[in-house]
């Protein structure tokens, strides 16, 4: 019989610690505390810069360059997906890769959509990371999600690593491809404009890490949905072509590459082009993730991407015109402290254009950016771990339905109100409303009497019966109303499209939306009374 | 009233000076062999296994003041190590996403010394079933505590160790 404790003690004396652990303990915390003043103080530094960077734009706005997006999307903006953790404690340096979730735009609780459970081994259910979605993307008709997946770390078995798709009415999922030696992942998804191809990134034994120039290299394909007819991209001169991008035409792909240990983003007509090289200024912040904006007038990049993941950060966002010029610094990212595991996400546009989604970095957060003043609007919602993606909706569809959300602090006067996300500050077919109490105003707007409700709240017509359309709706955090004394924005939705009491006719009405909070101690009642316009959908 | 205290009736009275608290150094002095020997045998690598121990110290070093009242500091210890080891694996990997970080370091069982059964036999595993079958075989924790450590079931646990134990006392057969 053998006793395992008498075999690993053996093993262990030829695993004796080396001499001086405990001095190297000690230069190592000083090291990390002088690291954390530093940090603090480039933190102060590059606020203050942000800040004197805004004064001066301000300032002076003839001077800056701003990309106008085409007024003409194709599509409008469906839901967020990002790669989430079932754990909501970073603390420990714990999160998920396996698991897709899709949000509201404007934020609220997020719902799943995909959890791949770890399929190698169903008893790993926390922070397992088994195997982890490494990108997704949508396709243009909204209907499909595309990922891949990859098992990170030595031993792995890359059983399920290849690229998939979901079709999301029916979950049915499609694997298309397998990524056996010399592959080690495949990565940077990419959907075509017309929906007829899927562009992707292989990796081939280390990939494209540094330092591994000689060894490992990587390559773009590209497959029709169905996983038939793959077709290594061809890039010419460059080599090593990861990020893809296809504009909105379909005729180019932008993508970055290495050469030798520097990076450079490309874009190259599918004609057979040689690829032509863009910000190649800027190799010491290496430029990647390129993408195309949907009016083809933009393409929106990251820099400065820490090579350490414990970093997580600084991270900058830019745009420039595909030809490279009109290059703008369009917002700075910085820091998430160590215990991270992913750097900054994105870019991804939004389908209508009009912003730009990133992700901070595992456990940091969802943020939108304009396009045009870099500012910068925080979803809010769960925090990310990984990819993210950004569902588009054909106009015209029958899923194009103009949903209203709107979000607001009930505690704070100077609110504003977000439609999908965006500040509602133009043309509104709503008014302002106050609540009783007179202290809140608000607009709100109704394209399409399309509301949405919370948990909790009941909605009433002026001049009909109460409506009861207190659905159990997944958003809102009402649940969180009484937790803290920090409120996050409250998210309403209402879906009055088809509530009985809903007038038919076009015309101007009121909602009388009492949000009750059931968990407040004393049980609060907060009463609003929202004018809505009704709106005829078009074609009706 | 003279500001002294009184036991209340039945309760032990402590007569003795209040215990010195616990030293960092000294639960360094007394841990650091054991964890590192523990950690080299899941990485297979001494400069990692230097790595992860100095990870997890300073870890507890940071929170010293509420560690050192933990009932077991140890189990603490190696929770944290563990922690640091799957996510330095974890991070890895994933760091190498977008191709501006660190490749998955190869795994270092692959070039260790062979001359050890135990080395060889966890040369053919998985770092999961390294580190169950050492947390279970070597540090002497249930499968249950284990599983916490690695944030696994304790059914998983039991099935990682048990593979790991029928190779090593394959490779134990061979030897003989």
């Amino acid at each position: 019989m053998i006793d395992d404790r008498d075999l690993f003690e053996r093993s262990v004396q030829r695993f004796a610690p080396a001499d001086g652990s405990f001095e190297r303990l000690v230069t190592r915390r000083d090291r990390k505390q002088r690291n954390k003043r530093i940090s603090a103080g480039v933190v102060a530094l590059l606020l203050a810069l942000v800040v004197i960077g805004a004064a001066l734009r301000a300032i002076d706005v003839s001077r800056s360059t701003p990309v106008a997006p085409s007024p003409a999307p194709t599509a409008s903006n469906g839901d967020i997906s990002f790669v989430g953790s079932n754990l909501v404690d970073f603390s420990d340096d714990l999160s998920d890769f396996g698991i897709l979730f899709v949000v509201n735009p404007a934020g609220g609780k997020p719902r799943k959509l995909l959890d791949t459970e770890c399929p190698s081994d169903p008893d790993l259910t926390r922070s397992c990371g088994h195997v982890v979605i490494g990108s997704v993307d949508w396709s243009p008709d909204g209907t499909r999600i595309a990922y891949t997946l990859f098992e990170p770390g030595p031993g792995r078995s890359g059983e399920d690593d290849g690229v998939y798709v979901m079709e999301i009415e029916t979950e049915r999922i499609r694997r298309l491809t397998s990524c056996m030696d010399p592959c080690v992942r495949q990565d940077d998804i990419d959907w075509s404009p017309d929906g007829s191809r899927i562009a992707f990134a292989q990796w081939d034994r280390e990939g494209c890490t540094p330092g591994t120039y000689d060894i490992g290299s990587c390559s773009i394909y590209t497959m029709k949905p169905d996983g038939s007819d793959l077709v290594q991209l061809p890039t010419g001169s460059v080599v090593d072509p990861v990020d893809p991008s296809w504009s909105p035409d379909g005729s180019s792909i932008a993508f970055s590459a290495r050469v030798g240990e520097d990076w450079f983003v490309y874009t190259m007509a599918l004609d057979g082009s040689e690829p032509l090289r863009l910000a190649a200024d800027l190799p010491s912040i290496p430029p990647t993730q390129p993408a195309w904006s949907p009016d083809g007038a933009t393409i929106a990049f990251l820099t400065g991407q820490d090579p350490d993941p414990n970093n997580g950060g600084p991270f900058a966002l830019w745009s420039m015109r595909p030809d490279g010029s009109e290059r703008r610094r369009l917002y700075d990212g910085c820091c998430l402290s160590g215990g991270r595991a992913l750097g900054a996400q994105g870019p991804v546009w939004s389908p209508d254009g009009n912003q730009i989604l990133i992700m901070q970095g595992t456990g940091g957060a969802l943020q939108l950016i304009d396009p045009v003043s870099g500012e910068a609007f925080e979803i809010p919602t769960r925090k990310p771990t990984g990819a993210v993606a950004w569902q588009p909706v054909p106009l015209g569809s029958s899923s194009d339905r103009g949903a209203l959300t709107f979000s607001f602090d009930p505690y704070d006067v100077n609110q504003m109100v977000y439609l999908n996300g965006v500040p509602v500050t133009g043309e509104m077919h709503g008014g302002q409303a106050t609540d009783q109490n007179g202290l809140h105003s608000f607009y709100i707007f109704a394209p399409d009497r399309r509301i949405r409700v919370p948990t909790g709240a009941s909605v009433s017509i002026e001049g009909a019966d109460v409506l009861d359309v207190n659905a159990d709706v997944a958003h809102g955090w009402i649940d969180t109303c009484c937790e803290t004394s920090t409120l996050p924005r409250h998210l309403f939705e209402f879906d009055l499209a088809n509530a009985p009491s809903m007038p038919s006719d076009p015309g101007n009405y009121y909602v009388d939306i009492r949000w009750t909070c059931a968990t407040c101690d004393p049980e609060t009642v907060i009463p609003f009374l929202f004018p809505v316009q009704v709106v005829a959908p078009e074609g009706r | 009233m003279d500001g002294s205290l009184r036991a209340l009736p039945g309760a032990e009275v402590e007569t003795d000076v209040a215990e010195e608290p616990r030293r960092f150094e000294d639960f360094f002095g007394s841990e650091h062999a054991r964890l590192f020997g523990a950690i080299s045998l899941v990485t297979g690598d001494r400069h990692e296994a230097e790595e992860i121990m100095q990870d997890a110290f300073l870890r507890l070093w940071e929170r010293w003041d509420r560690v050192r009242e933990l009932d077991d500091p140890s189990s603490y210890l190696f929770r944290t190590a563990m922690n640091v080891f799957r996510n330095r694996y974890r991070r890895a990997a994933l760091g190498v996403r977008k191709t501006l970080s660190l490749a998955p370091s190869e795994d270092a069982f692959a070039t260790v010394e062979d001359r050890d059964v135990v080395v060889r036999a966890l040369r053919g595993l998985t770092p999961d079933q390294r580190a169950a079958v050492v947390l279970t075989g070597y540090v002497g924790l249930t499968s249950e505590e284990a599983g916490k450590m690695l944030g696994m079931r304790a059914n998983t646990v039991r099935t990682l160790a048990t593979r790991a134990r029928a190779a090593i006392r394959e490779k134990a057969g061979e030897r003989t």
